[in-house]
């Protein structure tokens, strides 16, 4: 199978990688990355379980070619969660008792870290986190811890200055 | 006891929220296969060929398996009736007959899609009621297709009902629900010398141990199987998944194998919760007290039995629900059907019995003109009654004090609920409904070692399957009777490896049970302790205390010895390490393993036949209120707020408590009113993804979920008082939900779920019964 | 052996290249994954045309609003330019923040399933679509660019080059039935557009979807609108008609019954939106 090379950054450090037709993001990642937190959970883009940054948008990494990634800066939970403001979402979901099975967490830590980083100077309402979040599905929590911890880590980040 | 009740920090928290943990999917094993299932397109038919040559020629592949190729032998929880390739006939869409790997998953999909299945279609049956009959298409062998029934008897019903006031009936029906779990199953299976290791999206690994040695011929000892971090599973990871798939292909290529469970295949293969019919008839007198009861349930196992051989007698025990009924008959069939094999789901029979337990009583109450919240109040089981197996209630009930906190809040929830808006044109309602259910003490084991620097490892092969309990409540249990802090506690989970035998974690058993072999065994680690202490103290073991890592004498025996401040602190109190050094080298390695299973209690008064399931081990009451919003226009209902009161005994971990609560009341929402696996003409599952098969989003979830614990009842038997937890919150809400749509529409449907289109065509009918209030 | 992934970076190079039967567009990428997955497309060239020169954006000019098919449905959503609209609210409504994140305007048109979201508005709004392949340039009518689910008059060698939105006087809305309160697919869509002058409806337009092989425009239920002033038996009447003309059948997501007893609230819902959108443009 012919593959291309593709460049692009992932956590700030930049990779070059041979990419086959059809190969995704999500296996690219997941595969020649090594960065296993990014989850498979469905493959059709309905549970945000694979979610990451390309050029700072939240994506589902399950319907990304890795050819589509030429050029592209890419964040996963690994990255993110070293961030100052990802280890306040980090802290506040674990404090809020928001992760029980944890698999949807990192995709959920992601999307959150977007939704911070592109309104910064505010603290989101729930309604605009669920609006964002619509797209993670979790089956453990019932929401409500994900809810109360993104908008204390939200407050966090505001009062640390942190995003 | 520092930790037990109050906020605990999950210890596993960080490591998932970041990523960093490793779930089933994300083990590379070196030279690893990948491998697919070949599936049967047809509900069923006898296989007359299947031609892998095109397959096998496939660049990448490795090996092609069917049938014929493995061991004939057949598995299963309870009825050995299935097979790990369908060898001779396929019983529902979606049976595997051939297994391909190779050195890529895109090779294996390629070959895949090269196998040819010749198929000869047999009859096939979908429906419940019709698989039940006798003259329904078989779906195993020449056998009607009732697996197994069971019955539960007691008095006299048949002169109950007949001099009764009054009988009423009642009917409800079903649907399927998915477990809905983030995690894909994997499998991944490795040959070892001898036998096999297995690693498994498994929420009980011995139970996968036992199978798969039985069904390859090696020790039991010899077969390993590793459960990782589990990304969630409510009973449907209970099953042996596509362990005996991976292991068949690891033995016959010699190489480590995996398999992962794409999604649609996981929806329409793997295996739901069952859809059932329940009818009920009780026998009453004026007063609203039930005299008697028969009830006849059916439960659709799909074409393999799976759970539903155990399942039957939990429905059954549950068709009286937490009331005391003097006669009763109940009987329960477990039913084959050429659809997806049916298993376990958070409180297996729970949602659809309550549903047709607190319907049933709402309908004695309408056809009796009385309160239902005082029929109730009569019927409740009371301390000194026997349930329904006759199993004694020894201690005060709890039901009534749980049903009285949900009215009061539901009360509250009326009176301050805003006035009907212009904008806002819905119908508000309140309902609730009630239940008790069982905290099941099965076999459990747990080992302690103490370690040179006073540190402990607590080894048990509980799964952590996101509850807190193993990960942390646990250890935290452990600790706080070591006398030592959190972080000086190692565990070893998840693995036969590691650990002696664990019944898994299901049946809301992991903290009442593996906590009780934990507690067992760290008592005993204890004795030993405070014996080595006594010698280098010189007192006696009673007077001895750990805490703060030493191992001292305490305060009344130091004042009777008359050790004082000033006197060298090594005669009264010695570090914890120290003191296991000593013991180690004195007499051995301070080391114990705990061994628990309720004992059962004695059951009296009833005829059982068939009932594998007849106590409920340490029970347990329950009662859930909610505010509902009904749009009459276009059917959708939408909770608003919600109470669930639970009395659970003890509780060790309030938050870890709480969030289980929150997560099963928004798993039962979606039961009742969105979820259903849909099945069409030809048995083909029609929704297998997330889009069409809709659970609660962050954008449906109530407004409230309030949450009150009754701890006045600790259990007798359970680690400081505890119970279990994990599935009542899930069979509550479509019973509490019903109960609101019925008093805003007079009546509600006997039909789950809730979904919109129903429900538009109920509230349309009641209105033109002018039912409404 | 040519190339599998290639990235035109003009309108001329991509034209070139969908020369070739084998070439495939690929713009957002969210239905066309799944396709080829499931062997549903199995072009052999993908022509990623997300950074081809002139096919996203949106401008306006000379009276007509021009959007870049490979527009994402997010920055079309955000457009500082375009008020709340009947497809802007078609595009909030598609998946989640990730989906909206790729999937384009362009893309929901040419994949063209029946409930589709932004289709409706696009449709009331009289929008435009200009193709273009190597033999030419023509401007299709949305309401005729749709023949059948998952059908379109856009030819195998052609891509969507622009949609063009005349501006329109008036204000538009759509709103949908669904079981969820999001990341659920249409079960019922209708989209309005009305133009209100002195309290009297003067000008407008309805199309339903999800219920029927393509998104349907209803003219019965425009005309019921025009000359009213959208009042109570304006609104059952139109209604009326968007319950005739729709075909809804029965399919995994909901039975024809219960969408055509869902659509009389929905279309007098989207009604008084879109007439509450005029007022407030006005004041």
């Amino acid at each position: 199978m012919k593959e291309s090379k593709v460049e692009f950054t992932v956590n700030g450090e930049a990779r070059c990688l041979g990419v086959a037709q059809d190969v995704l993001l999500l296996d690219l990642i997941r595969g020649n990355l090594d960065l296993t937190g990014t989850k498979l959970g469905c493959g059709t883009g309905d549970c945000g379980a694979c979610t990451v940054l390309i050029d700072g948008r939240p994506v589902n990494a399950c319907l990304v070619y890795g050819a589509e990634c030429e050029g592209s800066e890419i964040e996963t939970i690994e990255g993110i969660s070293q961030s100052r403001a990802g280890i306040a979402i980090v802290d506040e979901m674990i404090g809020a008792d928001a992760v029980q099975c944890g698999f949807c967490t990192p995709g959920v830590i992601v999307t959150a870290y977007a939704l911070l980083k592109l309104n910064p100077g505010q603290v989101p309402d729930d309604s605009q986190i669920k609006k964002a979040l619509a797209g993670n599905l979790c089956r453990c929590t019932g929401y409500l811890p994900i809810i109360n911890a993104v908008r204390s880590a939200a407050a966090k980040i505001l009062e640390d200055d942190v995003i | 006891m520092n930790g037990i009740g109050s906020k605990m920090i999950r210890r596993d928290a960080r490591v998932r929220a970041t990523g960093e943990v490793k779930y089933t999917e994300d083990f590379v094993i070196p030279g690893m296969l990948h491998a697919v299932l070949v599936r049967s397109p047809l509900a069923s038919a006898r296989i007359v060929k299947i031609d892998t040559t095109a397959a096998k020629e496939s660049d990448g592949v490795v090996c092609v398996l069917t049938g014929i190729d493995i061991t004939d032998r057949c598995y299963g929880s309870y009825l050995k009736d299935q097979q790990i390739l369908a060898s001779d006939v396929v019983r529902f869409v979606g049976d595997p007959v051939a297994m391909i790997a190779a050195t890529s998953l895109a090779a294996a999909k390629i070959a895949a899609a090269l196998v040819q299945v010749e198929l000869d279609p047999l009859p096939r049956v979908f429906d419940l009621v019709e698989a039940s009959s006798k003259d329904s298409p078989s779906v195993h062998g020449n056998k009607d297709n009732i697996i197994d029934t069971v019955e539960i008897s007691r008095g006299d019903v048949k002169t109950a009902f007949a001099g009764a006031h009054a009988v009423v009936t009642t009917a409800v029906e079903t649907h399927r629900v998915y477990q809905g779990y983030l995690e894909p199953r994997v499998a991944i299976a490795m040959p070892k010398t001898p036998g096999l290791s297995i690693i498994l999206t498994t929420q009980q690994p011995y139970g996968v141990r036992l199978e798969i040695a039985q069904l390859f011929d090696i020790p039991i000892g010899d077969v390993e199987v590793l459960a990782p971090a589990l990304g969630g599973g409510f009973g449907g990871k209970l099953h042996l998944g596509l362990a005996p798939q991976v292991a068949a292909m690891a033995l016959a290529t010699g190489s480590p194998v995996r398999i992962v469970c794409e999604r649609s295949e996981d929806f329409s293969t793997a295996n739901p919760r069952e859809n059932s019919i329940v009818e009920l008839s009780s026998a009453v007198d004026t007063g609203g007290n039930i005299l008697a009861r028969t009830c006849n349930i059916l439960l659709d196992a799909g074409a393999y039995a799976y759970d539903t051989p155990i399942l039957n007698s939990m429905a059954a025990f549950y068709g009286t629900g937490p009331y005391g009924i003097d006669s009763i008959n109940i009987k329960a069939h477990a039913v084959y059907s050429n659809t997806c094999p049916t298993g376990s789901f958070r409180g297996p029979t729970g949602p659809q019995m309550v549903f047709a337990v607190e319907t049933h009583i709402d309908e004695i109450a309408k056809k009796l003109n009385m309160d239902s919240t005082e029929v109730r109040r009569r019927n409740f089981i009371r301390k000194g009654e026997r349930g329904p197996t006759g199993d004694l209630m020894p201690n005060e009930t709890t039901v009534e004090k749980c049903m009285d906190a949900v009215l009061e809040r539901l009360d509250t929830f009326r009176a301050d609920a805003p006035a009907r808006s212009s904008s806002d044109k819905r119908l508000r309602g309140y309902g609730y409904a009630c239940a008790w259910w069982s905290t099941l003490g099965t076999p459990s084991s747990a080992s302690i070692e103490m370690h040179e620097d006073g540190s402990a490892t607590l080894s048990t092969g509980g799964t952590e399957i996101g509850t807190g309990t193993i990960s942390t409540t646990l250890p935290e249990i452990v600790a706080s009777e070591l006398g030592i802090s959190l972080d000086r506690i190692a565990l070893r989970s998840g693995s036969t490896r590691d650990a002696p035998f664990e019944s898994g974690s299901r049946g809301s058993r992991t903290l009442y049970a593996t906590g009780n072999a934990a507690l067992i065994a760290v008592r005993e680690v204890v004795a030993q302790i405070k014996a080595e202490a006594s010698l280098l103290l010189n007192a006696s073991p009673e007077d001895i205390v750990l805490r703060n890592a030493r191992v001292e004498l305490s305060g009344l025996a130091r004042q009777s010895t008359g050790a004082n401040e000033s006197a060298d602190r090594s005669t009264f109190s010695l570090p914890l390490a120290e003191v296991v050094v000593s013991a180690k080298m004195r007499s051995g390695p301070v080391v114990a393993t705990g061994r628990y299973r309720a004992p059962l209690t004695k059951l009296q008064g009833s005829t059982l036949d068939n009932a594998r399931f007849a106590r409920l081990g340490d029970a347990t009451f329950h009662c859930h209120g909610v505010e509902i919003a009904l749009d009459e226009q276009t059917g959708v209902v939408e909770v608003l707020r919600y109470i669930a009161v639970h009395e659970v005994g003890k509780i060790l971990n309030p938050v870890g408590a709480r969030s289980q609560v929150e997560g099963g009341i928004v798993q039962g929402i979606g039961y009742a009113l969105t979820e259903n696996l849909q099945i069409d003409e030809n048995g083909v599952v029609l929704n297998d993804n997330f889009h069409d098969y809709r659970m609660l989003t962050i954008a449906d979830t109530p407004q409230s979920i309030e949450t009150v614990f009754i701890e006045s009842h600790e259990s007798a038997t359970g680690p400081f008082g505890a119970k279990g937890l994990g599935e009542p919150p899930i069979i509550l809400p479509a019973a509490a939900i019903g109960s609101a749509i019925r008093e805003i529409l007079g009546s509600q449907p006997m039909k789950l779920p809730f979904d919109p289109a129903s429900i538009a065509d109920f509230a349309e009918a009641s209105r033109k019964r002018g039912l409404q209030g | 052996m040519h190339d599998t992934y290639v990235r035109p970076s003009t309108i001329g190079e991509a034209i070139k290249l969908m020369e070739n039967s084998d070439a495939s567009v690929l713009a957002g990428g969210t239905d066309l994954v799944s396709m080829r997955a499931h062997g549903l497309d199995k072009g052999d060239c993908l022509v990623d045309l997300k950074h081809t020169e002139g096919l996203s954006g949106v401008s306006s000019d000379n009276g007509e609003i021009r959007i870049g098919p490979c527009t994402c449905l997010d920055d079309l959503i955000s457009d500082a330019g375009l008020c709340a609209n009947a497809v802007t609210d078609g595009a909030a409504l598609v998946g989640g923040w990730q989906t909206r994140s790729r999937a384009t305007l362009g893309g929901n048109i040419c994949r063209a399933s029946p409930g589709a979201d932004t289709l409706c508005g696009l449709l009331v709004l009289d929008a435009k679509f200009v193709l273009i392949s190597s033999a030419g340039q023509r401007t299709i009518d949305a309401a005729d660019f749709f023949t059948g689910p998952g059908k379109t008059l856009l030819l195998s060698n052609e891509i969507l080059k622009q949609i063009i939105v005349p501006e329109h006087p008036g204000s538009s809305a759509y709103a949908r039935f669904t079981y969820r309160n999001a990341m659920d697919l249409s079960v019922a869509g209708v989209a309005v557009y009305l133009e209100m002058r002195d309290g009297l409806c003067v000008d407008a337009s309805v199309a339903v979807g999800a219920c029927g092989p393509t998104p349907l425009c209803v003219p019965d239920a425009a005309r019921a609108l025009i000359g009213t002033t959208v009042n109570e038996s304006a609104l059952q009447a139109a209604s009326e008609a968007v319950v005739s003309a729709a075909q809804p059948i029965d399919d995994v997501r909901g039975t024809r019954r219960h969408r055509l007893h869902v659509l009389p609230t929905l279309t007098q819902q989207v009604i008084q939106l879109a007439h509450q959108r005029s007022v407030d443009a006005k004041a």
